[in-house]
């Protein structure tokens, strides 16, 4: 039997946009984080009403979390309503899905046996998404809680939104125990969106490498390589 | 104006420009503008309706009474004595053992649901070891227990008003491990209390609070720990004077700097003023004289439920996380930093492994390949 491979078209332009979206917003918020967290690097001279560091750093950092935020919903409703593929039954944790992931998984570390030839997202790719995407919904409830402690006493159509966030992010006040816990939590999450994407960069390269699909163009150009049985 | 000058024939002690002064003061804590500094005076001068105070002590270091004693407009005896009526203070009345405790029983018995109670202190819990131990027993004065002390005084209060962090959320006793079980009085009574919480609490918000009584026979509205809005509404780091610095990105790195002397932004060294709800830029400490901030030392968060817990440590900028095995204390950044290094570690053995077994992988799938091949002619 030889086995052909063919080009076949996974992801849509939009969903591509989003992902490098996403990227660029994640980036430019870890580094806008850790600086807001420990302001290390940058220190305003001269006198306080000539510069505004901080306070750009800042708007930098609300910014990108806005676009991660749009982004993140907008992939969301392309997951159940885009006209190309729906995907959004391949990231929930279902049995199916779990048993799926772990062969994969196995077949990662020890090479046995061999790997399905998947069009959409691979179950262990789904199953790692599904905990990234967790992660950012944690840092986007924390972050707002912080955000919101900073506009109290806002008035207006900005008092609406203030009055929005607190509905929204309360409860982590009470789940991580008042802001200082939300702080911690919003700036420890940060480590686990730098090392969950990490691994998530080095698998993807690796699966391209080594599964011979051309797995990470698909994030570029839409395509990747599927196996077809064709002839004897 | 005028009008108000009559009914006050009572307060002969009193310099008038003093007193108009704190209701002026009062006034800009609650939020209420000019127009109603009158209305604040003739509240606090009314005299058939000068409400009895009873002020309880419990789990504490007499600070919030410190506090309290510092305000010279008035100063404390005028306070005390012709705007107020505290009829029971432990540390600053005249009368002493029984005397005391019948003064005691006689102003509620004639004040019944009327009087104010003032709680300084928290309410231990736990019970002592012991053939004799009482719950509560780690507090007792005159053979009853704080616990038991405050029920009876609190159960015929019209309200309780608890000052300082102790009072409100059990303060320093209960920071971990909480040995004596201490809670603030709300939560042992498990009633609603107004907290003016800090450490010691500021006066002027305590006395705003009973004037919001007096003036409309209800206490303020409060946030969720029961702190009054119009104190507690704004985080201190959002009506700092030194925030300028804080946008500017400068900030105070060391003590005894030349930032710290031109007064940067002590967000580095710890300040927990993006944490922390109060007003203490606006009313300010010791007839509004100073704050912890305009001193030069960073906000410790001390109005802030168990802060001691939640705030520590308070020269540094972000507490610890407890990692699970061990007990270690380290900061967000090294476990995050581990976590992502242990990553790094996973994805290079995982590299090396799998690529170094590429050729017997490759040479497996060959195999099949071929005998397939054959199987299948």
């Amino acid at each position: 039997m030889v086995i052909l491979l063919e080009m076949v078209k996974v992801k849509t332009a939009s969903v591509r946009v989003l992902h490098w979206v996403i990227f660029l917003a994640t980036v430019s918020l870890v580094l806008t984080g850790l600086y807001i967290a420990d302001p290390f690097w940058l220190s305003g001279s001269g006198e306080a009403y000539q510069t505004f560091v901080m306070a750009k750093i800042r708007l930098i950092h609300f910014l990108s979390a806005i676009a991660l935020d749009v982004a993140f919903l907008v992939r969301l409703y392309i997951a159940f309503f885009s006209l190309f593929h729906t995907d959004w039954t391949e990231v929930l944790p279902t049995p199916g899905n779990l048993k799926e992931a772990w062969n994969s998984l196995r077949f990662y570390w020890t090479l046995e046996g061999e790997q399905k030839d998947y069009r959409w997202i691979d179950p262990f790719d789904g199953i790692t998404f599904h905990l990234l995407h967790l992660v950012l919904i944690l840092q986007l409830f924390t972050g707002f809680a912080l955000y919101v402690s900073g506009i109290e006493l806002a008035a207006g159509i900005w008092g609406i939104w203030a009055k929005t966030l607190h509905i929204a992010t309360d409860w982590t006040l009470v789940v991580f125990g008042g802001l200082p816990g939300v702080r911690l939590m919003h700036h420890f999450t940060l480590w686990l969106v730098v090392s969950g994407a990490f691994l998530h960069i080095y698998h993807q390269i690796w699966k391209t490498i080594k599964l011979q699909r051309a797995d990470i163009s698909a994030i570029v150009n839409g395509y990747k390589l599927m196996a077809v049985k064709r002839g004897k | 104006m005028s009008q108000v000058k009559d009914q006050t024939k009572f307060l002969t002690s009193i310099d008038r420009r003093e007193f108009m002064g704190l209701c002026a003061q009062i006034s800009v804590v609650l939020g209420l503008g000019n127009e109603m500094v009158p209305k604040i005076a003739e509240a606090l001068e009314a005299a058939a309706r000068k409400p009895s105070i009873i002020w309880l002590h419990f789990q504490e270091c007499t600070g919030d009474s410190e506090a309290f004693l510092r305000t010279t407009s008035p100063s404390v005896a005028e306070l005390v004595l012709d705007i107020l009526s505290i009829d029971y203070h432990e540390t600053i009345m005249a009368a002493s053992g029984d005397q005391a405790e019948q003064l005691l029983t006689k102003t509620m018995k004639e004040n019944k649901g009327k009087y104010l109670v003032v709680c300084e202190g928290a309410i231990p819990l736990a019970t002592p070891p012991g053939p004799a131990g009482l719950k509560g027993g780690y507090l007792t004065i005159g053979n009853k227990t704080g616990l038991q002390i405050a029920d009876e005084v609190c159960r015929d209060a019209a309200a309780v008003i608890c000052v300082g962090n102790c009072a409100s959320y059990g303060g320093v006793q209960a920071q971990r491990p909480n040995p004596t079980g201490a809670v603030g009085v709300g939560e042992a009574l498990g009633i609603k209390t107004v907290n003016i919480p800090a450490c010691p609490h500021n006066p002027v918000n305590s006395i705003a609070t009973i004037v919001n009584f007096l003036l409309l026979g209800s206490l303020p509205p409060t946030d969720r720990f029961g702190r009054p809005l119009f104190a507690y509404e704004e985080r201190i780091h959002d009506q700092c004077t030194r925030r300028s610095h804080f946008d500017a990105g400068q900030f105070v790195t060391e003590w005894g700097s030349e930032e710290a002397k031109k007064g940067f932004c002590l967000y580095k060294m710890g300040c927990k003023g993006p944490q922390t709800y109060n007003n203490c830029n606006k009313a300010r400490y010791n007839d509004h004289t100073g704050w912890p901030i305009g001193a030069g030392h960073g906000c410790v968060g001390c109005s802030e439920p168990k802060f001691w817990d939640t705030m520590s440590p308070f020269y540094k900028r972000l507490e610890g996380i407890e990692v699970p095995f061990g007990g270690v204390e380290a900061t967000a950044d090294k476990v995050g930093l581990a976590l992502t290094g242990a990553a790094a570690v996973g994805a290079a053995v995982h590299a090396a492994y799998t690529f170094g077994k590429k050729k017997e992988h490759d040479e497996r799938i060959i195999d099949r390949e071929k005998q397939e091949k054959k199987e299948g002619k």
